[in-house]
C-alpha cells in the first residue's frame, strides 16, 4: 500500500513537472510572443489611420473597419477624450471606429508613437497571457473653415495572448490568438 | 660606185630603224612584265584580305551582334564557338569574338534573372513588396488581383511561423490569403519571407506558410 502512494505521488509530480515544461516558454518564444502583441498594436494604428483619414473611400474604410475589429476581444471600449472637456467618454470599439469614419473634419491625421509595454505579458491562472502597452495617439483634425484642433494622448491597452490549437491541412498547427481589450485613456495634453 | 654608197646607206638607215624597233619592243615587253607582276602581286594581297572563313566569319558575328531577339543563346553560342574552333588570326575578328561573348554572358545573365525570377516564392515575394510599396490603393488592388490567381482560392490558408525550435513551432493566428494581402497593403508591413508553398492538384497554391523574419 505504501509503494502504491509511492508511486501515486511521484507520477503526479512528474506529470506535473511535464506539464510545466510545456507551459514555460523560453525566452525566444516569449520574445517572440511579445513582439507579435506589439505588431498587433501597430497594425492598429495603421488601421485607425485609415479609417480617420478623409481620402479613405467610404467601402475601403468599412473593409479596414471590419479587419480591425478582429483584432479585438468581444465588448472591448475605446476611451475618447478632449482638451475641452474634462470627462473620457468609452465607446464599444464599433461604435468608436464609425464614429472616427464620420468625423466632422475636412482633413484628419492620427499617428500613434512611442509604443511600448507598460506592463509585460504575465501569465494567469486560466493559461493566457495578459499585458499592458501604452501609446501616443496625435489627432489632428482640420475644418472646412481651416480652424485646426490638435492634441496628444496616452493610451493604455490591454492585451491577451492565448495559445490555441487548430488543424490545417490534417496537421496540428498551435498558434497565439493576440486580441485587444479596452483602450483606456491616460492623459491628454496639447 | 654612187649606187653602191646609196645601197649601203640604205641598209644602214633601215638596220638602224630595226634596231630602235627592237629595242622599242624589248622596253615595252619589259614594261609589261613588270606591270603585270604588279598586278599580280596586288592580287595576292587582296585574296589575303578577303580570306573567305574571316569574312564569313565577321558577317556571322555581326549578324548575332545585331540580332534582337530572334536567334536564341544556344545558337549564338554555337556559332561563336565554331568561329573560335578556326583559330583565325584577325585583331577585328577577335574584337568581335569579344564583344560577342560579352554579349551572351549578359543574355544568360539576364535569362537566370528570369527564371528565377519565376519561381512561385519569388513571385509571391514580388507581389507582396508591390503591393506593400504600391504608390495608391488602385495600384495595390491589381496586384492583389494578379497575386489571387496563383492560389487555389482567395480563402487559401496561410499560417505565420513567428518562433520554432526543435520541437515546436509558433504560429500567429491562421488567415486567409485575401486578408493577408490586403494585411500588406493597409499596413505595409512586410517583413515576413516565404517558407513553404502546399500546391493542389491544378498546381496553385493551397496552403501558403510564411516565417517572421
Amino acid at each position: 500500500m505504501k509503494t502504491i502512494k509511492i508511486l501515486l505521488v511521484l507520477s503526479v509530480f512528474i506529470f506535473s513537472t511535464n506539464m510545466s515544461a510545456q507551459d514555460d516558454l523560453s525566452p525566444e518564444r516569449k520574445a517572440a510572443v511579445d513582439s507579435l502583441a506589439l505588431e498587433k498594436v501597430r497594425d492598429l494604428s495603421k488601421y485607425i489611420s485609415i479609417i480617420g483619414d478623409k481620402e479613405t473611400a467610404w467601402s475601403e474604410a468599412n473593409r479596414v473597419i471590419e479587419r480591425t475589429l478582429e483584432l479585438f476581444m468581444e465588448g472591448s471600449e475605446m476611451g475618447v477624450s478632449s482638451l475641452y472637456r474634462k470627462k473620457v467618454n468609452y465607446y464599444p470599439i464599433k461604435e468608436y471606429l464609425e464614429r472616427l469614419m464620420r468625423l466632422n473634419y475636412q482633413k484628419v491625421n492620427i499617428t500613434w508613437f512611442n509604443i511600448q509595454y507598460v506592463s509585460d505579458l504575465v501569465k494567469q491562472p486560466d493559461g493566457r497571457y495578459v499585458g499592458v502597452i501604452t501609446i501616443y495617439q496625435k489627432f489632428e483634425g482640420i475644418t472646412k473653415e481651416g480652424l485646426k484642433y490638435v492634441d496628444t494622448t496616452k493610451k493604455d491597452i490591454t492585451v491577451y495572448v492565448e495559445r490555441k490549437q487548430t488543424q490545417i491541412d490534417g496537421i496540428p498547427i498551435g498558434f497565439w490568438d493576440v486580441l485587444l481589450g479596452d483602450i483606456r485613456v491616460k492623459e491628454t495634453t496639447k | 660606185m654612187k649606187t653602191k654608197k646609196f645601197l649601203t646607206n640604205s641598209v644602214s638607215s633601215v638596220m638602224n630603224k630595226l634596231l630602235i624597233l627592237a629595242i622599242s619592243i624589248f622596253l615595252l615587253s619589259a614594261s609589261a612584265c613588270k606591270s603585270k607582276k604588279k598586278i599580280i602581286d596586288i592580287e595576292e594581297d587582296e585574296i589575303e584580305v578577303v580570306n573567305p572563313d574571316i569574312m564569313k566569319s565577321k558577317i556571322a558575328l555581326k549578324n548575332i551582334l545585331d540580332d534582337d531577339g530572334t536567334m536564341s543563346i544556344e545558337e549564338k553560342q554555337k556559332i561563336l564557338n565554331d568561329i573560335k574552333k578556326l583559330n583565325l588570326d584577325d585583331e577585328e575578328l577577335n574584337e568581335l569574338i569579344a564583344q560577342v561573348e560579352e554579349k551572351i554572358a549578359e543574355e544568360k545573365e539576364e535569362m537566370e534573372r528570369k527564371k528565377e525570377a519565376a519561381k512561385p516564392e519569388n513571385m509571391l515575394v514580388s507581389y507582396f513588396n508591390k503591393i506593400a510599396k504600391a504608390p495608391s490603393e488602385t495600384d495595390a488592388n491589381k496586384h492583389i488581383e494578379d497575386a489571387l490567381k496563383m492560389f487555389s482560392s482567395d480563402k487559401s490558408t496561410v499560417l505565420i511561423i513567428i518562433a520554432e525550435d526543435e520541437h515546436m513551432k509558433d504560429y500567429d493566428k491562421p488567415t486567409n490569403i485575401t486578408k493577408y494581402l490586403n494585411y500588406l497593403k493597409d499596413t505595409k508591413n512586410n517583413t515576413n519571407s516565404v517558407n513553404e508553398i502546399k500546391w493542389d492538384a491544378n498546381k496553385k497554391i493551397k496552403t501558403l506558410i510564411l516565417k517572421k523574419n
